[in-house]
């Protein structure tokens, strides 16, 4: 890779990263548990209920689906760091 | 082993990822919203169920642009040279500017249009007096000139984008 390449892919790789990927990660999960949390009610509430259980489902399974497409997305963009944060542009909360 | 232009639009691809993170969480979730919606009014009033699922494609694709066009601006904005005319360079770069502006902008589209039509359904099948119906038409009305407002906003912010770009 040449000089300006690799300092290209140096600066995509510290840009808007965290400055403690376990801190960062720790309060991404904290923040997501509430949603896991609601989707489980939901489940729950569906299971007890003998009719009109649809809606109940589908509140599931969307609150599923974000958690899972958040965390996705979080992940992948956090597979991308490396090395130190660039100055400036860190990535504070998910 | 990987090019480098293939190892740079990865990093370009999480970068932008990152850059965006809010637009993108808050567009899977209308999405999610929407698709959802659309579920659970299928029954009731199928017209606004097809309405709600084609909000949610449109959203896809306003992320998909908004993904496409930040992971081939990136690197140009890096300095990298560009291999693309300075006009798709500058469409790419105004759709890959204020991204949360843009999904908050598309929500606003979206709801205002929703409620509209979901305002015309109620007014025809339960609105009961003639001064209902009347209430229901006028604000569907109202509904419809905001969400007109809205997207000539969102036109006229990616005029700006351009024209400041070229001048």
């Amino acid at each position: 890779m040449d000089p300006l390449h690799a300092g290209v892919a140096a600066d995509f790789s510290s840009r808007y990263c965290p400055l403690s990927t376990a801190l960062f990660l720790a309060r991404f999960w904290a923040l997501l548990s509430p949603v896991v949390a609601i989707a489980l009610a939901a489940l729950l509430a569906a299971s007890m209920r003998a009719y009109q259980r649809m809606p109940l489902i589908i509140v599931a399974g969307a609150f599923v689906l974000f958690a899972l497409g958040v965390a996705a997305l979080v992940l992948y963009g956090l597979s991308g760091c490396s090395g130190a944060p660039a100055e400036g542009l860190t990535w504070d909360w998910p | 082993m990987a090019e480098p232009v293939d190892a740079i639009w990865g990093l370009a691809a999480r970068y932008c990822v990152r850059q965006n993170a809010h637009a993108f969480m808050w567009l899977w979730g209308l999405f999610l919203i929407l698709a959802g919606g659309s579920l659970a009014s299928r029954r009731a009033s199928s017209s606004f169920a097809v309405v709600l699922l084609i909000f949610a494609v449109v959203t896809v694709a306003l992320a998909v642009a908004i993904f496409s066009a930040c992971s081939a601006y990136a690197p140009l904005s890096m300095g990298l040279p560009a291999s693309i005319s300075a006009t798709d360079e500058t469409t790419i770069m105004c759709l890959s500017k204020d991204t949360l502006g843009t999904a908050v902008l598309w929500t606003l589209i979206v709801a205002s249009s929703s409620a509209a039509f979901g305002s015309v359904l109620w007014g025809r099948a339960r609105a009961k007096s003639a001064i209902g119906r009347a209430v229901a038409a006028i604000g569907a009305l109202l509904l419809v000139l905001v969400a007109a407002a809205l997207v000539l906003l969102g036109v006229f912010s990616f005029s700006l984008c351009s024209t400041n770009w070229v001048f």
